[in-house]
């Protein structure tokens, strides 16, 4: 039992790395943290080109609960897990997510006379890992069903999504007056794993008034898609290429005043197609239900008095009626779209605020964030970063730099400086990356 | 150095947000979770037909009510031959003499001509002359000197009178003598006297007078009491025939006389009516011969009184003997035999004499009935006789007789009618084929309301009965009786009485549980002694008793007990084996009582290897449910209780592998009512269980 708690524990805490798109860096001077999450980004270079691993590295985190929330202090001091307080703090819909983006190289030149178009080529490991898990669940299985009796225990949020695919891109943002810059940006995407719980129903009702005593039903309907190698039928002919999908990528920049700029992205517009080579589910074939009505012992007929071959034929029946069938079948899975909308205001040349609402797909919810932001420009190639982030209703204070020595930019922010209070914090984000520019004109 | 302001504070914010609540190293794995696990049981059904030991007297009606009927169909049978046995009838003698006989008339005649006359006469010239005469005659136109014959003797002449005897006595009867005068003169006087011819018996003297010519005098001889032989004599004692006159002239013409040597004296005798006892005899045909009728007895037991008896075989065995000497042609007659047309018995027997030595026959009489209608149980038989002329002479006594024994031997009967009396006859001890224990393993103190024992007597023998039986249930030593009514059982009928709480000690008797229920008794025909109701016996019926004890379970249970037992397998699946310490266990169980009964359950959880009893527990009795007044249940009595378990029950719990559940029954309001058990009385027993488990690792 234990044992099963903590993994859960560990799940939910690594499932915490949920991801988050760059808020801080939306509106600084990096243009690769710009360009990866508005297409219309426009740098100042005529060639931009990213180091392959290291010109963005994108890594996010949010958990549902912090570690003070889900750890209390036994008398001894030690830090234990607090079932109570994690069911407490486990709310509908919230769960526990992570993103990485781990862009493999950036390729990008402007053309045209004016130079007014960017066009670039690039490519991406993305990871998406999410999970949900209700508090009620946790609560049913770790105070037991005698504590919901008479109650019917439906479990169907609880959703796990784990998607690793590979985007190979190919952009334009195009400024056709100086107030606007538009752009978008084609993907090619190739599934390199996943696991999505296309069905996941579970429900369980203890009748203290029933004959017998506390029969128990349970009612469970689990479709779970995978395309994992190793896992697919014949692991030594899983082909990525064949998992293939398109996403696209739009946005918009206008500069309204030489102040104030507004901005719209829309991003992961699209899905990824796992090919049935590639896939092993598992599946109840729909909804299949089993009562536990305990032993049944009858005068009538001694036959059935074995007590001991009863409990045999119930462990059997229930494994064999919620045993998982695999089969090989295609499935889609959409990407989490993303929509930012952005403003910024310019206060000196160094001084600079903006504000910033995203708003992500998950999986049972949209997670929307609202960021005030202030730049700070120290130096010609120094830029500090800080903002306030209101992550639905949870708040983050996020901090970062980018330094831009000559051709070089690099950019290290991270999204939630109370993270450090690894207690306290419950999301965290950083992003990393190196980039080169050439040409900027002066 | 601006930048390096701005450098600090970066670095401030970083310092700032890395201060931590807690030692992230005192994180540790350990969980503390109180879980409480509700898990269905145990669903136990126990249906009353199920406590039901195995015993195929157990029936079950159509609506489900138990009872216990044990049934035999004949422990006793008395055949109707126990009430009538036709013995063999000794036999009744019977004898009768031949008695004094009649003789055919003596029908013959004696002619004493005149020549022979004359020769025998004592005047010797008379013969001569009388020679002449018949000379002188021949020539004289018939006439002639009729030489007187003076009175003297006129000579012997013998005579046999019959070919029917040789010798007789006569017991009455005469010989007639008519002489008739054939002479040409009258006869003045002729005297004769006639005798046996070889004993000189004197028979008789008869005189004769003046008989004329051609005339005749008639006289009779009484021979009563006298012996006569066929061969007589005539003794012509004295004669006198005057003629042509004494002194008369031979010559004289005057005094001729027709004379001739035809003329003759003719003596017929008559013979009548001879009635003889004793004699020589050629025995006559005697068409009615002795005759008689006699009765006897039909020889049954005291009060038996038969009207009538129909013969399915049986004999009239006849044994005589015969000292006549003729055959006689003997005819029985018995009115009361009839055969099956409607007529009466006859049989015909020919006797002869059989010496020194004894006759026997017999004859069937299959298919007769006797009739005592008129006559009861008297026979009456007459017979007849025909006695046949005996061929050659015989001796002959008028005490020669028939001695005829009659008896009836080897009867057998369809039927019979009558009156057969007060007659007992006695049941031999048997023992009942009835094992009630079988109510102690249903339960014990089960005191039954309405057991009834149900005789039944098949008597098709036409005589009405008393049965008196006596049942005796004994069980170490302890006895209880019966002490039923007798059972009146009327003729030819199908007769049912039942023994009841109402006129027997049947329930005591029952509750006795007895190890051993024997019987004997008396059966008694016509206990009324009524002489005027007609018994009937027919072959081959019979009396028999059957009985059928019909036990519904329709009762009062006083801390009945039952048992069953549950095999637990929990110890296979102990938590403390798992490391899961159980802190507490809170039993729910909800009982639906279908029986009318009151149920104080105790579980035992035990060990069977060991046989120990590790803990137990106690439940509060259960009410019973409410009967109505047919002593069946309303609607179950549903209860519902939860039992928390302490660490010793729990212990017990887990280490048992058995539970013993030890059921204390008391019938509902068993003071003031019955009730009645049906099968589908179900005691049902919902027990689930809260298991707190206290997770502390």
């Amino acid at each position: 039992m234990k044992e099963y708690i903590l993994i859960l524990i560990a799940l939910l805490t690594f499932e915490g790395l949920a991801a988050q798109n760059i808020h801080t860096g939306y509106h600084s001077n990096a243009f690769i943290l710009k360009s990866s999450s508005n297409a219309s980004a426009f740098p100042e270079s005529n060639l931009v080109i990213g180091l392959p691993t290291l010109s963005n590295l994108n890594f996010g985190l949010q958990l549902p609960f912090s570690l003070n929330e889900a750890l209390s202090k036994g008398a001894d001091d030690s830090l234990r897990i607090d079932i109570p307080s994690l069911i407490d703090n486990l709310d509908d819909g919230e769960g526990l997510y992570m993103q990485a983006r781990a862009q493999l190289f950036f390729l990008g030149i402007k053309l045209g006379h004016e130079k007014n178009i960017f066009t670039y080529i690039g490519d991406e490991l993305v990871s998406n890992v999410g999970a949900v898990v209700s508090g009620k669940l946790l609560d049913y299985l770790s105070r037991g069903n005698a504590y919901f009796l008479n109650q019917q225990m439906n479990f169907d949020s609880e959703r796990f999504q784990a998607t690793a695919y590979n985007s190979f891109y190919i952009g334009a943002s195009f400024r056709p007056i100086d107030e606007l810059t538009i752009g978008a940006r084609f993907k090619m995407l190739n599934g390199l794993a996943n696991i999505n719980t296309e069905t996941f129903n579970l429900s369980f009702y203890t009748d203290s008034t029933s004959s017998p005593v506390y029969q128990t039903t349970l009612e469970a309907n689990m479709m779970l898609q995978t395309s994992i190698p190793g896992i697919a039928p014949d692991s030594l002919s899983f082909n990525p290429f064949l998992n293939k999908g398109f996403a696209v990528d739009f946005g918009l920049t206008y500069q309204a005043t030489d102040e104030l700029e507004f901005s719209l992205a829309i991003n992961d517009l699209g899905q990824i197609n796992w090919a049935k080579q590639n896939t092993l589910n598992y599946s109840t074939n729909g909804q299949v239900n089993y009562l536990i009505d305990g032993l049944e012992m009858s005068s009538s007929d001694s036959e059935d008095n074995d007590l001991e071959s009863q409990v045999e034929e119930i462990v059997d029946d229930l494994s064999s009626v919620f045993s998982l069938s695999d089969s090989s079948t295609a499935y889609s899975t959409k990407l989490k779209s993303n929509l930012f909308f952005g403003a910024k205001y310019e206060l000196t040349e160094q001084h600079s605020f903006s504000f910033l609402f995203h708003s992500r797909d998950q999986i049972s919810s949209r997670f929307n964030v609202f960021s005030l932001g202030y730049q700070l420009q120290a130096s010609e190639s120094l830029e500090f970063l800080a903002s306030y982030q209101n992550l639905n209703g949870i708040s983050n204070i996020a901090a970062g730099f980018v330094i831009c020595p000559g051709p070089v930019q690099m950019h290290v922010i991270v999204d939630n400086t109370l993270a450090a209070d690894v207690f306290d914090a419950k999301n965290f984000a950083i992003q990393l990356g190196l980039t080169f520019g050439f040409g900027i004109e002066k | 150095m601006y930048n390096s302001k701005k450098l600090f504070l970066f670095l401030s914010l970083f310092i700032f947000i890395s201060c931590v609540d807690e030692d992230i190293k005192n994180l540790t794995s350990d969980l503390n979770i109180e879980a409480q696990i509700a898990v269905p049981l145990i669903h136990s059904s126990t249906t009353l037909i199920d406590l039901l030991p195995e015993d195929e007297n157990i029936s079950i009606d159509q609506d489900g009510a138990i009872r216990i009927i044990y049934m035999e169909e004949n422990i006793a049978q008395i055949d109707s031959d126990e009430f009538l046995s036709l013995e063999d009838q000794d036999p009744t003698s019977e004898s009768f003499e031949i008695g004094t006989i009649n003789l055919p008339d003596v029908t013959n005649s004696q002619v004493i001509s005149l020549e022979a006359l004359s020769q025998q006469l004592s005047d010797p010239i008379l013969s001569s002359n009388i020679s002449t005469a018949f000379s002188l005659a021949q020539f004289n136109g018939g006439l002639a000197w009729f030489p007187p014959i003076t009175s003297q003797s006129g000579g012997i002449y013998t005579q046999n009178t019959s070919d029917q005897f040789i010798s007789i006595d006569i017991v009455s009867g005469s010989l007639s003598l008519d002489v008739i005068n054939n002479l040409g003169v009258p006869i003045n006087l002729i005297r004769l006297q006639i005798k046996n011819q070889f004993a000189s018996d004197f028979l008789g003297d008869l005189t004769f007078l003046n008989i004329l010519p051609g005339e005749s005098s008639s006289q009779s001889i009484i021979l009563d009491n006298k012996t006569m032989l066929s061969d007589i004599s005539f003794e012509v004692v004295e004669i006198f025939i005057e003629g042509s006159g004494v002194g008369s002239n031979p010559s004289d013409s005057n005094v001729f006389l027709p004379i001739s040597i035809e003329d003759n004296i003719t003596i017929d005798i008559q013979g009548d009516a001879f009635v003889v006892d004793h004699g020589i005899v050629v025995i006559p045909e005697i068409d009615n011969g002795p005759s008689d009728s006699f009765s006897f007895d039909f020889e049954l037991d005291d009060g038996i009184e038969l009207s009538e008896i129909e013969l399915s075989s049986g004999f009239i065995e006849y044994e005589y003997e015969s000292s006549i000497n003729a055959s006689i042609d003997l005819t029985i007659s018995i009115p009361q035999l009839i055969d099956q047309l409607g007529n009466s018995y006859s049989n015909q027997l020919f006797i002869q004499n059989t010496g020194s030595s004894t006759m026997i026959d017999m004859d069937d009489l299959s298919g007769y009935k006797f009739d005592f209608s008129s006559n009861s149980n008297v026979i009456s038989v007459s017979y007849e006789t025909q006695i046949n002329s005996s061929p050659n002479f015989t001796t002959y006594d008028n005490t020669d007789s028939v001695r005829l024994l009659i008896g009836i031997i080897g009867l057998d009967f369809n039927s019979v009618k009558g009156y057969f009396g007060q007659q007992i006859e006695s049941i031999e001890e048997d023992v009942l084929d009835i094992d009630v224990s079988v109510l102690e393993d249903i339960a014990s103190g089960i005191q039954l309301e309405s057991p009834n024992l149900r005789f039944f007597v098949d008597n098709s023998i036409g005589i009405p009965f008393q049965v008196d039986l006596d049942l005796l249930g004994s069980n170490a030593g302890e006895e209880v009786s019966l002490n039923g009514p007798s059972l009146n059982i009327p003729a030819n009928e199908f007769t049912v009485q039942d023994f009841n709480n109402s006129n027997s000690q049947l329930s005591q008797l029952i509750a006795l549980s007895p190890s051993v229920i024997s019987y004997s008794g008396f059966v008694t025909s016509n206990p009324e002694n009524d002489e005027s109701i007609l018994n009937t016996i027919l072959s081959g019926t019979e009396i028999s008793i059957g009985f059928e004890m019909d036990l519904p379970l329709h009762l009062r249970i006083e801390d009945a007990v039952s048992k069953d037992t549950l095999t637990l397998t929990f110890s296979e699946n102990n938590p403390e084996d798992q490391g899961l310490d159980i802190e507490l266990v809170k039993l729910k169980l909800r009982t639906q009582n279908d029986f009318p009964l009151d149920v104080d359950l105790t579980v035992f959880f035990a060990d069977s290897l060991t046989g120990m009893v590790l803990d137990s527990l106690n439940l509060e009795l259960l009410e019973a449910a409410a009967v109505d007044e047919m002593g069946r249940t309303i609607s179950p009595n549903i209860y519902e209780t939860v039992i928390e378990l302490d660490t010793g029950q729990i212990d017990a719990l887990f280490n048992a592998n058995q539970a013993l559940l030890d059921i204390k029954m008391n019938s509902f309001d068993n003071q003031n009512s019955a009730i009645r058990l049906y099968t589908d009385y179900e005691f049902i027993i919902d027990a689930g269980v809260i298991v707190e488990l206290k997770i502390e690792q």
